[in-house]
């Protein structure tokens, strides 16, 4: 109904275009860093939770695997793995911990970092490639 | 077409994560031997070939939807598992932690020319597209087979 509708999105916050997929605690905490970093400053910045696309315990509530697409005027004349590491430095604390599931932190993070003129020329953003199923062996 | 990679409306795998006992097993013998890195093996691993890897999952069976793309990209570009060294670190959970302090990188795969770091999934395909790779592949004396495809179409 309309109504429901409504409370979904005022649910999702005022800046539902800074999110996309299942916008969880660590989505926000992710956003607010890169949004308040003085080394990014971004002027645009999306978080997408990638999670339900791979091999997670009930994958849509998860926060496992997110994509970040940051606009900022920093990334300027800086090649593309130093603009990730960049990225990386803010977000470390989210990254580091264990790598296997469920023991702190994220799986992945996918970065599209880009200065303002390329998000210009392309306002748009490709999916993550698709979940190879992990390491669950089989048999 | 790496459109096709990228395509997440393909269906998804109905499958749970649970931790089998080998890779219990595995991670309790890694953390008994050394508590410092193995950077010294790893440095050696980046130097022993012109192009390495380190993924999840081996170049014919990748384990992980990025190291596929990885993968796919490099044999795009003409290289084969034959020309160039790939590592799993599913088998070695040691191997898994230190290749992240090693490059100061957090994530898997990881890419390496002439034992230099160049980047992940992401950095690859941004240079794929953009062009980059073709010249990088070029410094370390590599030509890259879509090269090779655009210098025949035009004769």
């Amino acid at each position: 109904s309309r109504i429901s509708l409504f409370i979904s999105a005022a649910r999702r916050g005022l800046c539902s275009d800074a999110f996309a997929g299942y916008q969880g605690p660590i989505a926000c905490r992710i956003q607010s860093s890169l949004q308040s970093s003085s080394e990014l400053r971004p002027t645009h910045l999306k978080i997408i939770n990638e999670s339900a696309g791979h091999a997670v315990a009930d994958r849509h509530r998860a926060e496992t695997h997110f994509k970040v697409l940051i606009v900022s005027n920093q990334f300027d004349g800086v090649s593309v793995v130093n603009r990730h590491r960049l990225v990386n430095k803010v977000l470390a604390s989210y990254l580091g911990g264990s790598s296997s599931s469920g023991r702190g932190g994220i799986h992945a993070l996918s970065i599209d970092a880009r200065t303002p003129d390329e998000w210009l020329k392309e306002a748009e953003v490709s999916g993550s490639p698709p979940c190879m199923g992990g390491e669950r062996k089989q048999n | 077409n790496l459109r096709c990679l990228f395509n997440t409306t393909a269906s998804l795998r109905q499958c749970k994560l649970s931790p089998t006992l080998s890779s219990l097993l595995t991670s309790s013998l890694s953390t008994s031997s050394t508590t410092g890195s193995m950077h010294d093996k790893i440095a050696e691993m980046v130097k022993a070939n012109k192009v390495v890897v380190f993924m999840k999952g081996v170049p014919e069976e990748p384990r992980c939807g990025f190291s596929n793309a990885v993968i796919k990209i490099l044999e795009f570009h003409g290289l084969k598992p034959d020309v160039y060294s790939a590592h799993n670190v599913l088998d070695n959970e040691q191997l898994r932690q230190d290749i992240k302090t090693f490059s100061d990188w957090p994530t898997i795969p990881q890419v390496y020319f002439n034992g230099e770091f160049i980047g992940g999934c992401d950095v690859l395909i941004k240079m794929h597209q953009n062009g980059e790779l073709i010249e990088e592949l070029k410094k370390i004396g590599i030509k890259s087979a879509l090269l090779a495809a655009q210098e025949e179409k035009k004769e």
